[in-house]
């Protein structure tokens, strides 16, 4: 039976911050937010591994930046 | 896998499981991929599947444009379901029903198996009429009477499956 | 892999018949899929042609693909799948993704978890069983989809775009609230629970 593994986590203040900040805003807690991110992360490395490209648009100029990730 | 357990009182779904009574319960997209399966690259199969279909798709509202019928009129002279005929029109990811095929190539005069290939129900081995698919499918406004170009377009398609046909 | 015991009821008779909710789609139940779900979808499509139903009014999920669907989200972290097994046969299905967010006005831009897709076996339907066997099917997925949701700490938040015939369940039984048909999704009636929402319907009456 598969079951959860534990890490544990060294981040610097500025990454806590941001990380309680986004916790907060998206009301998840710290864990779930580190889940979301992995997640779309995931996501993201997928659709460029499959030669997509993933753009960020300026909704109200229309302008678009590919969004690279290494 | 999410690896959790979920607790379900049984006297729950006891107090609750009359109230689903004659209900369905579906949800999802109709269609085969959920909205985020929009980006899977179709398999190459799959992407002639679907060029076939839409020339079938043309190929019929075409048909029945130059004889002046509407989906209604088509569906009953070739008697099949018209609200199929209207999917087969417009939508390349429809498989349509042999039955209806058959129908279709009786009313049209076009010979069955050709018309099954087209519709991607059958193996497609003549690359002449892949092509001459293709090249039709490329046409056609689907409301507006058939155009000289379009009358044309369909001619030329007629004629390669009937030579196709004649060669068995 | 892990299994929870739930329980459905037996339509005919009352009784509740305990059954296993799997937090996955393994190649055993899609074996179960193909061998007794997809033998009564044909029945079911042969018995629509022969009475001329107008295929507009066919149910719409009759050909759903699992094993397709169950192959393109394994591996993907956004996605989870749940299968329901009673009394030796395969009774439910269902693809949660937990990267998606509210829309109502009072959660909107918060997570919750998204019903991609959820079925029922053909048996158990009653557009096309004379008979159906068990009840509870979807109650018990929706319920699994509010726990999910409350694991990610989304609250019990639920969202899903439900087919055409099913929007009465939604609304009625489960409680959710209708944000009209979807233009981006087919035109589909779009469902959200919230918190509260969830809340009720967990509740033992």
């Amino acid at each position: 039976m598969a079951t959860k593994r534990t890490m544990t986590l060294n981040l610097t203040e500025a990454e806590m911050d941001a990380l309680e900040l986004l916790s907060s805003q998206k009301d998840l807690n710290k864990t779930a937010v580190i889940r979301q991110a992995l997640r779309l992360y995931q996501m993201v490395d997928q659709r460029l591994r499959e030669g997509k490209k993933v753009f960020i648009e300026d909704e109200m100029t229309k302008a678009k930046a590919e969004l690279m990730l290494l | 896998m999410s690896v959790m357990k979920i607790n379900i009182p049984k006297e729950w779904i006891l107090n609750r499981a009359s109230r689903e009574e004659g209900l369905e319960i579906g949800a999802g997209s109709p269609r085969q991929l959920a909205q985020s399966e929009v980006s899977r690259p179709p398999a190459p199969e799959d992407i002639v599947r679907i060029e076939q279909r839409l020339s079938f798709g043309h190929f019929v509202a075409l048909m029945r444009r130059k004889s002046g019928w509407t989906v209604q009129q088509l569906a009953q002279r070739a008697d099949v379901d018209a609200g199929e005929l209207l999917v087969i029109e417009k939508d390349p990811y429809h498989e349509a029903e042999l039955s209806t095929v058959h129908g279709l190539a009786r009313t049209f005069n076009v010979p069955p198996r050709h018309l099954m290939k087209m519709a991607g129900l059958a193996d497609n081995r003549s690359s002449r009429l892949a092509e001459a698919a293709v090249s039709f499918a490329a046409s056609a406004d689907p409301v507006a009477p058939l155009s000289e170009s379009e009358e044309v377009a369909l001619q030329t398609y007629l004629k390669v499956v009937l030579e196709e046909s004649d060669k068995k | 892999m892990e299994k929870s015991v739930v329980h459905l009821e037996r339509r005919k008779t009352g009784e509740a018949i305990a059954g296993e909710l799997c937090d996955d789609i393994t190649d055993e139940h899609l074996e179960l899929w193909r061998t007794t779900w997809l033998p009564h979808v044909d029945e079911v499509v042969a018995r629509l042609k022969q009475q001329r139903v107008p295929i507009d009014k066919w149910p719409q999920d009759l050909h759903w693909k699992w094993d397709e669907k169950t192959a393109w989200s394994r591996g993907r972290l956004a996605f989870q799948r749940y299968s329901l097994v009673c009394d030796g046969a395969l009774q439910g299905l269902m693809l949660l993704s937990v990267t998606k967010f509210a829309r109502l006005q009072s959660q909107f831009g918060k997570h919750l978890a998204y019903v991609e897709f959820v079925a029922t076996a053909p048996w158990n339907r009653p557009d096309i069983s004379a008979e159906p066997v068990f009840r509870g099917v979807g109650q018990v997925l929706v319920r699994t989809a509010i726990e999910v949701s409350r694991s990610e700490s989304f609250h019990g938040r639920v969202g899903l775009h439900s087919l055409p015939q099913a929007c009465r369940f939604y609304r009625e039984v489960c409680g959710m609230t209708d944000l009209g048909p979807d233009p981006k999704y087919e035109g589909l009636v779009y469902f959200e629970m919230t918190e509260a929402q969830a809340a009720a319907f967990c509740r033992v009456d």
